[in-house]
């Protein structure tokens, strides 16, 4: 009999490649704003963002697409998203 | 000899016909036959006239359409003279029992053995009620076991027992035999 | 311990199967007519019986949706359902074998409205044709105990992986008490081990996704690949059911059910509730004479081509009762027939009957008469044919 398929993927880089090049504005995390509410963690979609030991969130521009959507949900005002081109 | 027997069952919603036909094929296959109980599903409410099947047979049953002919008709009602025609289809000679006093009149123009069990009556005075209500099927299936003999005393007190607490037991055996009693073989 | 025989309907027959199957997860909605399954097993949970969790869902589409997560984690997983409660369960069932989830369901089949419909015909069923599904219909309340049984080996197998559903008629089944033999619980057990022992899809030290955007062209693969195990399945069903017939002396080793078909030059073929009518027939049309068979169709997916083909070989004329249509086409069970014997170039007379849509009775009588009708040449073949209630219409 044969070998049975799955449709399931392992964690890794997608189809598409790293995504990160998709971007054309980025999220600027500024760190004195921030209160560690780990919303931005929370929401990006991807996953492109971390916390560190301390609880503060960093980008990894690898696979931020800059969809903005952390900006967007940061409750301090704490994201800024910054053109690419400027 | 092949045995076959089907038997019709009319009632109305809330009689437990499913139940007591149910209960007469545990009966019959603990003697080593074979049994079908087939309730008729419609719009069900209290009181609407219902009907249940049972097939007996010393053979494995395959079929499990609606009996067309019975051999025998129950009907735990009489006044569903009136409204249907319990007996249409029943085999010349075909037995039927109903629950009737023996004042009620039954009319049938073929040669049908007709046996009027009183099975209010027989409930009341066994204490065999639902809520106020006696249960009639039970004494009906007495008169049933009766003209089968296929299914000892001893074996309807097993099942009845297995399936009832003591009291309640004894209240459907001795609706049973009551009825039984009211039967004359011949 | 010794086994026990009950009177049982086929819903309770089933819940027996789920009891002795030791089921551990049943996500659920209720639809008459197969709410009686679920309660007498909701009864073997309450009463300790049966160490399972009920999940009450909101919907069909969410317990076929429970039924995904848990399976995808590993843990044996059953539910039942009907007619719309199928339809509305419909996307996550063809989600179910995409994902390949060894998950067992009853279906009671039950008329499609409006009108509203409460009894059988097999329209809802033949709605899983397709779907990946094994599906197997059976004609007693014994079968429905047998087949669920093996169901879960079948469907847990490693080399099938895919999920497994047992349909029968509306009432005439699901609410018919009959005696029904079961297993002892160690037999059960020897048979079937608990728990699953097949690796979940989903293991938290090792996380997966699972449909994820693939490439097209590796999705074709992933299609072919069930298409390849679902027919390979045929080699588990047989054998399973070959081991369960040597543990309780009923075999299943065979994907059909012949009855008289060795010299018989008309063949029946038909599944379901009324498979026994038919049989009941030959009885009657052997005694005037006539060289009368019947098939009963009891593995449906995947489909018993080899079995059809041989019983073409010795067979003139093979007369299809289908209890479901395809609007448009035909009789369901009858397109899947005569594709068989196109493909494997035999050219019989073959009759497209259908009969008992909506729930009216298919009896004895009317097979007798299709089977003389057909001899006198009064029916054309491979015309779509209906008979209600022994009148054509
Ligand atoms: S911009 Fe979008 S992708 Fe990038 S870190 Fe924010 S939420 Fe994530
Ligand atoms: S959402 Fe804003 S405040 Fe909260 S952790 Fe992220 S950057 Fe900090």
């Amino acid at each position: 009999m044969g070998e049975v398929m799955y449709p399931v993927t392992e964690p890794g880089e997608g189809a598409a490649g790293k995504t990160g090049n998709w971007r054309w504005q980025k999220p600027i995390i500024i760190i004195d704003k921030c209160v560690k509410c780990g919303l931005c963690w929370v929401y990006c979609p991807e996953p492109a963002i971390y916390l560190d030991k301390m609880g503060y969130p960093h980008v990894n521009y690898e696979w931020c697409k800059g969809c903005g959507i952390c900006a967007h949900e940061c409750p301090s005002k704490a994201i800024e998203m910054v053109s690419e081109y400027e | 000899m092949t045995y076959k027997v089907e038997i019709r069952w009319h009632g109305r919603g809330g009689h437990g016909l499913v139940s007591t036909s149910n209960l007469l094929c545990e009966m019959v296959v603990r003697k080593g036959y074979y049994a079908q109980s087939i309730p008729i599903f419609g719009a069900e409410r209290r009181g609407a006239p219902t009907q249940v099947f049972t097939r007996i047979s010393d053979s494995p049953i395959r079929k499990r359409s609606e009996i067309k002919n019975p051999d025998i008709v129950i009907v735990t009602d009489p006044s569903l003279f009136n409204i249907i025609d319990p007996l249409h289809g029943l085999v010349d000679k075909g037995i039927v029992i109903v629950n009737a006093n023996e004042s009620t009149e039954i009319s049938s123009e073929n040669n049908f053995k007709i046996i009027k069990v009183n099975a209010v009556e027989i409930s009341l005075e066994s204490g065999l009620t639902v809520g106020g209500i006696p249960v009639v099927t039970i004494p009906l299936m007495g008169a049933l076991l009766k003209i089968l003999g296929i299914v000892d005393l001893k074996t309807v007190e097993e099942v009845i027992r297995e399936r009832w607490r003591p009291e309640i037991a004894e209240r459907n055996i001795k609706a049973l035999k009551m009825a039984s009693e009211v039967v004359e073989i011949g | 311990m010794s086994r026990t025989k009950l009177v049982l309907t086929g819903n309770y027959a089933s819940a027996y199967a789920v009891l002795h199957s030791k089921v551990e997860i049943v996500p659920a909605y209720p639809i008459t007519p197969q709410t009686t399954i679920v309660e007498k097993i909701d009864e073997f949970i309450e009463t300790g019986m049966l160490d399972a969790t009920m999940v009450r869902v909101e919907s069909e589409h969410s317990a076929m949706a429970v039924a995904i997560g848990a399976s995808a984690v590993g843990v044996r997983t059953y539910t039942a359902t009907s007619s719309h409660g199928l339809l509305y369960m419909y996307e996550n069932l063809w989600w179910a074998a995409n994902a390949r989830l060894p998950i067992v369901a009853t279906f009671v089949t039950r008329t499609l409205g409006p009108p509203w419909n409460i009894w059988s015909d097999h329209q809802d069923f033949m709605t899983l044709r397709d779907s990946g599904w094994i599906l197997f219909m059976v004609k007693d309340a014994q079968e429905a105990y047998d087949l669920t049984i093996q169901a879960f080996k079948i469907a847990e197998n490693p080399d099938v992986r895919l999920p497994v559903g047992i349909a029968y008629d509306a009432f005439v089944i699901s609410h018919t008490a009959e005696p029904v033999e079961l297993l002892t619980q160690e037999e059960a057990d020897k048979f079937l081990p608990s728990p699953r022992a097949i690796q979940p899809l989903l293991d938290v030290d090792k996380p997966y996704s699972i449909g994820n955007l693939p490439r097209a062209d590796y999705h074709y693969i992933l299609r072919k690949n069930l298409w390849e195990n679902i027919l390979d399945a045929k080699k588990a069903i047989r054998e399973v059911g070959r081991e369960y017939g040597e543990l309780s002396g009923r075999d299943y080793s065979s994907l059909v059910e012949e009855y008289k078909c060795e010299d018989a030059d008309t063949v029946f073929i038909s599944m379901g509730a009324m498979a026994g009518e038919g049989m009941d027939a030959v009885d009657k049309l052997r005694d005037k004479g006539y060289k009368v068979g019947h098939l009963t169709i009891r593995t449906y997916r995947p489909f018993p081509d080899h079995e059809i083909k041989t019983i073409a070989e010795n067979a003139k004329r093979l007369i299809v009762f289908s209890r479901a249509l395809s609007n448009g086409k035909g009789g369901i069970l009858y397109d899947d027939i005569a594709s068989t014997l196109y493909r494997e170039g035999q050219r019989i007379e073959t009759y497209d009957i259908i009969a008992g849509l909506a729930g009216t009775e298919v009896s004895e009588e009317d097979f007798m008469k299709i089977y003389y009708d057909t001899r006198s040449g009064k029916l054309d073949t491979g015309k779509s044919i209906f008979i209600r209630r022994g009148e054509y219409v």
